[in-house]
């Protein structure tokens, strides 16, 4: 080779060189991750998420579960038997079961398992075994999961890890709006509330260290949690920019349980009080003693716009609660309740998670429509969800999935 | 007599395979693992590493093998300067320090940076003057 070839090569190399630079460090993000969209409706007869919806409502109008004493359809037993939750979610046919150290997907039809993931790893000998922190929720075609120190989107088809955002300690909480995943936990060098758009695992945004909220519900582009820094009981943020709206204190202590839903514009939080603030501003619109001696013993509210509805106090009783005024409509006292469940509220039934069953409240008047005892006990939570008509309970080890007779 | 002790052949050509392994290493290793890093989800045994010395031995047997009379100094020239644009680009990238795997755009960022740098190492071990570089040379 001659010198003047030598220097063609080398001259190419270089160009070679400059542009894989320039390309590392400004091609932009935006190519490869989707527009933000807002998602806050879901579809009838299906359950993706804890609570149902982003704004936690833990609201069905359209669906329809079982009214009177129901017949077990099927019923399948979890292997992870020292798990302290088990989270369900429901769509396209498919139950999805996150005990704290496995995910499974069900038939919803039979209870047959479709597919199991005990490690989320691209490689079956990965780093950590499954500990899971929050989810699943479902969009799309995946399912997402809040598992040890990071957010994860899995292929609804064979729980086959897509992506992982990874933070530096346990997720405080995540939360799934339109094709958006909220997660608070410590990112850098401070706790940060991140948005993470579903598809891809990139990152859209992160607030300043120590400010945002941790993403406990989502409306009208606002997600509302309790403020991630000192001030505050109460927070809520710009869902496209992570901005801080609005910081309110509320009186007395607020339930660690006890995670805001917004229903109308009105956000809901259970403590000594149940308050209703405004979305917007924050405002108080009402707040109301609930008369319980531990904050704690207050499960985290539903609502179907006109009600707000939650299980307070030791020992527990359902209070059905309205909108307007904060007037107490009606309230039953009720078996032991778990401390960390929430009800689900379908066709004008609540639906109430016991220690060992499952309760089914008239809406409207809280008389009881049936009760089904079990001999298995339920771990922290017992969160009921509706989906496709039938009623599906996770108590213990065992899952039931309960249908009209 | 001479007070010189030969140095057998075997252990020279060994001490030759290990130092092309090291300077190939320099430059082969952070690429490589960064790109499994972000290749992979839950990536176990720093796997990225591994790859990259498994990477850089077998470059280094094949370089050993395809050129026996290579000058180690150039070896070395290349390494170093690829290491370092590499670290360079790491500075300027957030793709370095990015929390998200298994997604194209930041495998796609590491690549171009590593491509980057293995490219500025080649440039730099085949010019002894830079001024060779220059249009019209």
């Amino acid at each position: 080779m001659t010198s003047n070839e030598r220097g063609t090569t080398r001259r190419r190399a270089l160009a070679v060189g400059a542009g894989a630079a320039v390309g590392s460090v400004a091609l932009p993000a935006s190519w490869f991750h989707s527009d933000p969209l807002d998602g806050t409706t879901v579809k009838p007869g299906t359950w993706p998420a804890w609570r149902r919806d982003p704004a936690r409502t833990g609201h069905d109008p359209d669906g329809s579960a079982p009214t009177r004493e129901p017949d077990v359809a099927w019923r399948t037993t979890l292997p992870d038997d020292n798990s302290a939750r088990t989270r369900l979610a429901a769509s396209r046919g498919a139950l999805y079961v996150a005990t704290d150290r496995r995910l499974r997907a069900v038939d919803a039809a039979t209870g047959e398992t479709r597919w199991e993931r005990t490690r989320l790893g691209t490689l079956a000998w990965d780093r950590e075994p499954l500990w899971v922190e929050g989810g699943p929720a479902l969009h799309d075609g995946q399912v997402l999961l809040g598992a040890s120190v990071s957010a994860y989107g899995l292929d609804r088809d064979d729980g086959r890890a897509e992506w992982q955002y990874r933070t530096n300690s346990s997720l405080d909480a995540t939360l799934r709006a339109g094709n958006t995943v909220y997660v608070a936990s410590s990112v850098g060098d401070g706790d940060r509330l991140v948005a993470i758009d579903a598809a891809s695992g990139l990152e859209r945004w992160k607030t300043p260290a120590d400010r945002g909220v941790v993403p406990t519900a989502s409306a009208g582009g606002y997600v509302v949690g309790p403020p991630i820094g000192p001030d505050g009981s109460i927070a809520a943020v710009d869902a496209g920019s992570g901005g801080v709206e609005w910081t309110r204190d509320l009186p007395g202590e607020v339930s660690r349980f006890g995670d805001p839903c917004i229903a109308d514009g009105t956000v809901y939080v259970g403590g000594e009080t149940l308050s209703a603030l405004s979305l917007t501003g924050g405002s108080t619109r009402w707040s109301r003693s609930l008369g319980v001696a531990d904050a704690d013993a207050v499960r985290p509210p539903v609502s179907d716009g006109g009600t707000a509805y939650l299980v307070a106090g030791e020992p527990a009783r359902a209070l059905a609660v309205g909108a307007e005024r904060g007037d107490i409509q009606w309230e039953v006292d009720l078996p032991p309740v778990p401390p960390g469940g929430a009800p689900a509220l379908v066709d004008g039934t609540l639906y109430v998670g016991l220690e060992s069953g499952v309760l089914a409240l008239d809406a409207v008047t809280g008389e009881e429509l049936f009760r089904v005892t079990t001999s298995g006990g339920a771990n922290l939570a017992n969160s009921p969800i509706v989906a496709g008509g039938r009623l599906f309970v996770a108590l213990g080890r065992r899952l039931y999935a309960m249908e009209e007779p | 007599m001479s007070g010189e002790t030969a140095v057998p052949e075997w252990l020279r050509e060994g001490g030759r395979v290990l130092y092309l392994w090291f300077a190939i290493g320099l430059a082969t290793t952070p690429g490589a693992a960064l790109v499994v890093d972000r290749v992979l989800i839950g990536e176990p045994y720093d796997a990225g590493l591994y790859a990259g010395q498994l990477l850089a031995i077998v470059v280094a047997a094949g370089v050993n093998w395809r050129y026996p009379d290579v000058d180690l100094g150039r070896v070395w020239r290349f390494a170093s300067v690829a290491f370092v644009t590499f670290a360079v680009l790491a500075a300027f990238t957030t793709a370095f320090d990015g929390r998200t795997s298994g997604s194209l755009y930041p495998v796609i960022r590491v690549t171009l940076a590593w491509i980057a740098a293995l490219a500025a190492g080649v440039v730099a071990a085949r010019t002894d003057d830079w001024r060779d570089l220059l249009p019209g040379r």
